[in-house]
């Protein structure tokens, strides 16, 4: 954590509004996706994000990277307002603030070897045509991936493989924070945790700040140093992340500890029944589209 | 007893561009009626490509299956089409990952459901959708009669892989198979489908293979595990044994790369190292060596399926030739009993 005034990254009363139109009856909805939300992220902090699908924490980094525009609230980054920068405006912010997103497959350029997808940013950090092939290479050994690789397409790549890529194209503009929309949950366990352990290696060694969006609290309780969790649009409680998993205070995050399946058959079993019960009793929301950002609060 | 599945030295070949390719390489097991097995492994480790082969779904020009697969007695591969069309759905359902790319997207929900029905059991149609709507609601979907009409597109996730249940137990089978159906929810989802799934077990004494890469899911639902490594079982044995008292190196590391809520918070999550083999070239003796940190000069020798977990003394004092004794725990790691177990504390990664 660090002790400096002026947080890195500051959500300030943030709303972001959908306009769904229903298919009967022409009724025009607007669902509430994110509803005002107040974040602070220090410089060197991770901060978990943590949800259910459809409680607005893609919508909230979104908007964070401006990617969305928000109804109201502000965003700041390094001090500076970017909630009506200008596109131009925002290029230098974008340098500095770098997206990884959780469906690797639909975020790289499936016609574009990796070494032609990392140059992009490589030459608009300013590195000289004789020296991409080097800086490349460096980056694709950053991220646990051999020389070869650079030569590859995507679809020549695993999930893992290319979650490194993804995860190299956001280190190339060496940005000071990452955000991270799922990275691993479209992940083998096992490659998962690989992923976990590159991304803490990256923060140590390059002293990145990052957001990390997760739907699994038991992932996110390893990667972060503090903890938002949300519901609804809202964020319902936010605390240090070791105080957030073994004392919380929302049904929300008590609901998100309870659904970790136990790694003992004895415990699990005793968990499953109990659940079994409970079912009903959570059905309702789950009735909506499925998208992010679905669910209203009536 | 018979077992309701036999399966003996089932292969999967797939011919690629770069050469034929063994997905599956001689896997046997047996599933007990209503009994829950769980094959778990790593993508590419085959365990698709078995649960697949059961009923013909991975064929084609490409592929072909050997072995043998009996079902109730009676052969599944090889068998003709004909015959595969009338076990699949009613003695043998499936529950796919992805529910939206397994549902028809221009079909309503009650009359997909009512469909499969028509398909195995002579009903009016009105019957068949009454049934459905029974189904429907069995598999806990709320307002059921509303969502008969639903398209699959206007459900959740969660939703639809209900109604991919209600589906699969529409025809009350004797085996169902489970094609990781929690991995494409989010973990609140999960915990309510994992829970279903218990319940509708319980209540139809179906007997589940259930094929997942993780192991937390596993815990609460299996009585016997499947541990799969590049197309072969590397480790098998009651979900007790496999979770208290695992043999396999590999088995160590996917119970070691469950993220964990309890315990204590670490920046690094224990991990394998490293990324299976291709199949197009698979070491000789134990698969699993290069990426293991305790492999010795004896690994690269061939390695039988043994019981060695209980063997008293040095390792592989008592040998025991493969067969389908169902609760014995067999693996194919020649370290010795005693030396996994001080191995595992070492490493730190198996909690239990």
């Amino acid at each position: 954590m660090s002790d400096t005034a002026q947080p890195l990254l500051e959500i300030e009363r943030l709303t972001v509004e959908f306009h769904a139109r229903r298919d009967r009856g022409h009724v025009q909805r607007t669902v509430r996706a994110v509803d005002d939300v107040s974040l602070t992220v220090h410089s060197g902090e991770t901060l978990g994000i943590v949800g259910e699908s459809g409680c607005g924490k893609t919508t909230l980094i979104r908007c964070a990277a401006k990617l969305l525009d928000a109804k109201s609230g502000s965003v700041s980054f390094e001090g500076t307002d970017i909630t009506s920068a200008s596109r131009r405006g925002l290029r230098d912010v974008r340098k500095r603030m770098q997206l990884v997103f959780q469906d690797s497959e639909a975020a790289l350029n499936p016609r574009k070897r990796v070494r032609q997808i990392l140059a992009t940013p490589l030459r608009l950090r300013g590195v000289a045509r004789g020296q991409l092939a080097h800086e490349t290479q460096t980056l694709l050994q950053e991220v646990g991936l051999r020389p070869e690789h650079g030569r590859r397409f995507p679809h020549e790549l695993s999930g893992g493989q290319r979650q490194r890529v993804g995860i190299a194209r956001a280190l190339a503009l060496q940005p000071r924070l990452l955000l991270l929309d799922e990275p691993v949950s479209a992940l083998d366990v096992s490659v998962r945790a690989q992923i976990v352990n590159l991304l803490a290696d990256l923060r140590e060694r390059h002293r990145l700040s990052c957001v990390f969006v997760a739907h699994d609290l038991a992932i996110v309780r390893h990667v972060s140093d503090r903890i938002a969790v949300m519901h609804a649009g809202q964020v319902v409680e936010v605390g240090d992340a070791e105080q957030v998993c073994s004392a919380p205070e929302h049904p929300r995050t008590k609901a998100l500890l309870a659904a970790i399946p136990p790694p003992d058959p004895l415990i699990a079993r005793q968990q499953l029944a109990a659940n079994a019960v409970s079912v009903d009793a959570s059905d309702g929301r789950d009735g909506g589209d499925g998208g992010d950002g679905g669910d209203t609060p009536d | 007893m018979a077992p309701l599945l036999e399966v003996r030295n089932l292969r999967v070949d797939f011919q690629t561009a770069e050469g034929p390719l063994r997905a599956v390489a001689g896997v046997s097991f047996t599933v007990q009626r209503g009994e829950v097995l769980a094959v778990v492994g790593e993508s590419g480790s085959g365990k698709s490509a078995t649960a697949l082969a059961l009923l013909g779904l991975n064929g084609g020009p490409a592929t072909s299956i050997a072995g043998s697969a009996e079902f109730e007695g009676a052969e599944l591969i090889g068998a003709p089409p004909e015959r595969l069309r009338r076990v699949r759905g009613a003695q043998i359902a499936m529950i796919f990952q992805d529910p939206m790319s397994s549902l028809n997207p221009v079909q309503r929900i009650g009359n997909q459901i009512a469909e499969q029905i028509r398909a195995h059991r002579s009903v009016s149609k009105r019957e068949a959708l009454g049934r459905a709507e029974d189904a429907l609601a069995r598999a806990g979907m709320p307002r059921s009669n509303e969502q008969m009409r639903a398209y699959p597109h206007e459900l959740s996730g969660g939703m639809r892989q209900r109604a991919m249940i209600a589906m699969a137990f529409s025809c009350s089978p004797s085996l169902l198979i489970a094609d990781e159906p929690t991995t494409a929810l989010d973990v609140t989802v999960q915990a309510q489908i994992l829970a279903e799934l218990a319940r509708l077990r319980a209540e139809s004494g179906v007997a589940v293979l259930l094929v997942t890469h993780d192991l937390g899911v596993v815990a609460g639902l299996a009585d016997r595990v499947l541990v799969m490594y590049a197309g072969e079982v590397v480790e098998q044995g009651t979900v007790q044994q496999i979770f208290e008292d695992p043999q396999h190196p590999y088995t160590w590391g996917l119970l070691g790369s469950i993220a964990r809520i309890d315990g204590p918070r670490r920046a690094r999550l224990p991990s394998i190292a490293g990324a299976p083999p291709s199949p197009l070239d698979q070491p000789s003796g134990c698969r699993f060596r290069a990426r293991c940190p305790h492999a010795f000069e004896r690994c690269a020798e061939p390695v039988q399926l043994q019981a060695r977990a209980r063997a008293a003394g040095s390792g592989g004092a008592a040998p025991h030739a493969w067969g389908p004794q169902a609760s014995e725990q067999l693996d194919r790691c020649l370290l010795t009993p005693e030396r996994k177990r001080a191995l595992r504390v070492v490493d730190g990664e198996i909690g239990l």
